[in-house]
């Protein structure tokens, strides 16, 4: 080709060009300023930028743990609640005893101060007590010989859950001992009759004057002035529905973030850089034999720098659905499928993908940051390392993950247990996208699975800790930390380079449990 | 006035008066710059300006083991050759088409000519000839290493920048200075 003809035409050229200046408009800066400006206010859709998303993950978070802990703190207050209620009338009760009336409501009055300890200690039996069946009314009342005066109030009380579970409340029946711990004393045929009276009436006890909040006001606990509307209107909330944790089969939401390290390792590629740079630059530095045409000045001594390769870890954020089956009372197993969206930079003059591979840019790069000095000639310092905004790659990851995992499950509360999880994942490359503002080579490019640069399958490691919360009867909510190794190379054989996804982070979710 | 590291610290730190020194100190020439590159004023100047934007971006990766005026050059190339390939029809010419004579280039010389007249032959070569014409003869590009830029054959553009030498001899030629007399 004539262009490869040593001559004078680049020369000439470079000369009448490289040098010139010509005077941008005077408006220039006015529109960059405004490009600027423009650049500072907030983007639209800023919320999907790392930083703000990752804000946004953790006020949830914080948002999330602060409701389950908020839920958990009432639900522990409530039997407390109901058994100061009981110790507060009694205290009424005592209060009245000295007025010795033989009215119903009188009653109250022979409830003996030990069965006020014996309902102080009672805590979570509490809603047992309410419960207590028909039958054992029947019984405890009709017996003269172990029945007691102050069973007449007992009894009532008794009578009155009694109707509740007669009118259709269909709470739990269960043990009654703490009704049995009362002191027992003889008891009266008159005060009997009245009981059965009074059972067979079950309207007039509930509207017993000693039942009502009015007659206790003075008297109340340290929980009755926030809750006194809980004293005697808690039949709804005596025995809450407590959630289904025998649930086989449960499907939900699930999403997770952390940080996202590619794990790259480059094998020789260093070393290839280096030794072709310095091929180059020994080549270079021989001394010309004979005379040339287009070499007119001595020639510059090139030197040769270190390759760099610098690797950032980004963010990972996942997202989909998971499903799982309880296999036994400890032991479940969990699938679904998640969507992962992971991020790194990659800082290298070493390196750089095409389509069919990655090809070494170090030589082409070296080339690059002489001819710039040469052709700017500001100084006479030799400038040899390589070009310094060589290639800044942004790398943007996407998988498709299939995770398997068995758990087991350790139960702290009704409501709330710890899993501990491990399986493995199987995960789909989809792609990725090298986003490269400052190289010339590519500004924007996309590799898929046909590129031959990375496996379309791989495997890996999965475990984690997760804490589940039962909010309602159904729903369930997640939170914990994951752990998540690639068990192979997720880039070709036949490549020097080697990548092992490694993320380390937090996965939440909300689930239905059927 | 800012010394060159200040400048560039100034910069990084997105003061305002810094980046409109540096504005004014490099603006000229880099103007030019993508003059060479694009067809018209009007392309040069939004090639400048998205430029700027860029290089205020990202002056923080800018190390100082190169010169500032080498990195700010780069930038306006790299803008310039993404506007180029972001138009139609950019570089499809085929090998076949741009066979061209040979032609006797002993020696010339190009001081006769005013920089203007100058700079309006070289925009009016076509976007691919001038591209690799500005790439190989004023920046110095290996034909290796545009094909690489460029994602094209090496063989393409030799045969692109060959043309540009043709068209840039006819032009000079109708503009009635014969190259033997530009000797």
């Amino acid at each position: 080709m004539d262009s490869q003809k040593p001559n004078n035409f680049e020369k000439e050229w470079q000369k009448a060009l490289n040098d010139a200046s010509i005077v941008p408009p005077s408006d220039m800066w006015e529109r960059i300023e405004q490009d600027l400006e423009r650049n500072k206010r907030r983007p639209f859709l800023f919320f999907f930028r790392p930083s703000a998303m990752l804000a946004g993950v953790a006020a949830t978070l914080v948002l999330a743990l602060g409701g389950i802990l908020f839920f958990n703190q009432k639900e522990l207050k409530k039997p407390l609640a109901v058994i100061n209620k009981k110790s507060s009338n009694s205290k009424n009760i005592n209060a009245q005893k000295n007025k010795s009336d033989s009215k119903i409501d009188n009653f109250a009055l022979a409830i003996p101060s030990s069965a006020e300890l014996n309902l102080s200690t009672e805590n979570n039996a509490t809603k047992q007590t309410f419960a207590l069946s028909e039958t054992d009314i029947n019984k405890r009342v009709s017996n003269p010989k172990t029945s007691t005066i102050n069973n007449q109030l007992t009894a009532l009380a008794a009578a009155r859950f009694a109707n509740s579970i007669d009118k259709g409340t269909n709470e739990p029946v269960s043990n009654n001992q703490p009704l049995g711990s009362y002191n027992i004393q003889t008891l009266d045929n008159q005060t009997n009759r009245s009981i059965s009276v009074a059972k067979n009436d079950n309207e007039a006890i509930v509207d017993l004057a000693l039942l009502k909040y009015r007659n206790c006001q003075y008297l109340g606990s340290r929980y009755t002035l926030k809750r006194n509307k809980l004293v005697f209107e808690a039949q709804v909330t005596e025995a809450p529905v407590v959630a289904s944790n025998d649930s086989k089969f449960w499907m939900g939401v699930q999403s997770g973030v952390s940080p996202f390290d590619p794990n790259m390792k480059l094998g020789g590629l260093n070393t290839v850089a280096m030794a072709q740079a310095d091929a180059f630059a020994t080549a270079s530095n021989r001394p010309i034999l004979g005379p040339s045409p287009s070499v007119s000045e001595p020639k510059p001594k090139i030197m040769v720098s270190p390759p760099q390769n610098t690797i950032k870890s980004g963010i990972g954020i996942n997202a989909g659905v998971a499903m799982g089956y309880k296999i036994s009372k400890k032991w479940n197993f969990e699938s679904g499928i998640r969507y992962l969206r992971g991020n790194s930079t990659l800082n290298s003059n070493t390196y750089a993908f095409k389509q069919n591979g990655y090809v070494n840019t170090f030589f082409a790069n070296y080339l690059m940051q002489n001819v710039a000095n040469q052709s700017v000639k500001i100084t006479n310092v030799k400038i040899n390392t390589v070009i310094a905004d060589a290639s800044q790659f942004g790398n943007r990851y996407e998988y498709l993950m299939i995770p398997l995992q068995i758990g087991y499950e350790i139960g702290l509360s009704k409501k709330l247990a710890l899993n501990i999880l491990a399986g493995i994942s199987t995960d789909i490359f989809l792609q990725n996208t090298i986003i490269n503002d400052n190289s010339i080579v590519q500004e924007k490019s996309t590799f898929n699975t046909s590129s031959n640069i990375y496996k379309p399958l791989n495997l890996s490691s999965l475990g984690g800790v997760r804490a589940s919360y039962l909010i309602s009867k159904h729903w369930q909510l997640n939170l914990g930390s994951y752990y998540q190794h690639s068990l192979f190379s997720g880039i070709n054989n036949s490549t020097a380079l080697q990548m092992r996804l490694k993320m380390f982070g937090l996965n939440y979710g909300l689930n239905y449990r059927f | 006035m800012y010394s060159e590291q200040e400048l560039i610290k100034a910069c990084i730190r997105q003061e305002r008066s810094a980046q409109r020194q540096l504005y004014e100190r490099f603006a000229s020439k880099l103007f030019a710059t993508a003059l060479r590159y694009m067809k018209n004023r009007s392309d040069a100047e939004d090639v400048l300006q998205d430029s700027f934007i860029k290089i205020y971006q990202k002056i923080n990766s800018f190390r100082s083991d190169c010169p500032i005026e080498a990195w700010l050059r780069k930038i306006v190339v790299n803008t310039a050759l993404k506007h180029l390939q972001s138009q139609p029809n950019y570089m499809q010419h085929t090998d076949s088409q741009l066979i061209c004579d040979e032609v006797e280039l002993d020696e010339f010389t190009l001081s006769n000519f005013e920089f203007k007249q100058l700079m309006e032959i070289v925009q009016s070569l076509p976007d691919g000839c001038r591209t690799i014409f500005n790439l190989h003869a004023i920046e110095g590009y290996q034909h290796n290493e545009i094909a690489a830029m460029l994602s094209v054959a090496e063989g393409t553009s030799k045969s692109q920048y060959s043309r540009a030498r043709n068209l840039l001899q006819a032009k000079l030629k109708a503009m009635g200075i014969s190259l033997k007399a530009m000797k």
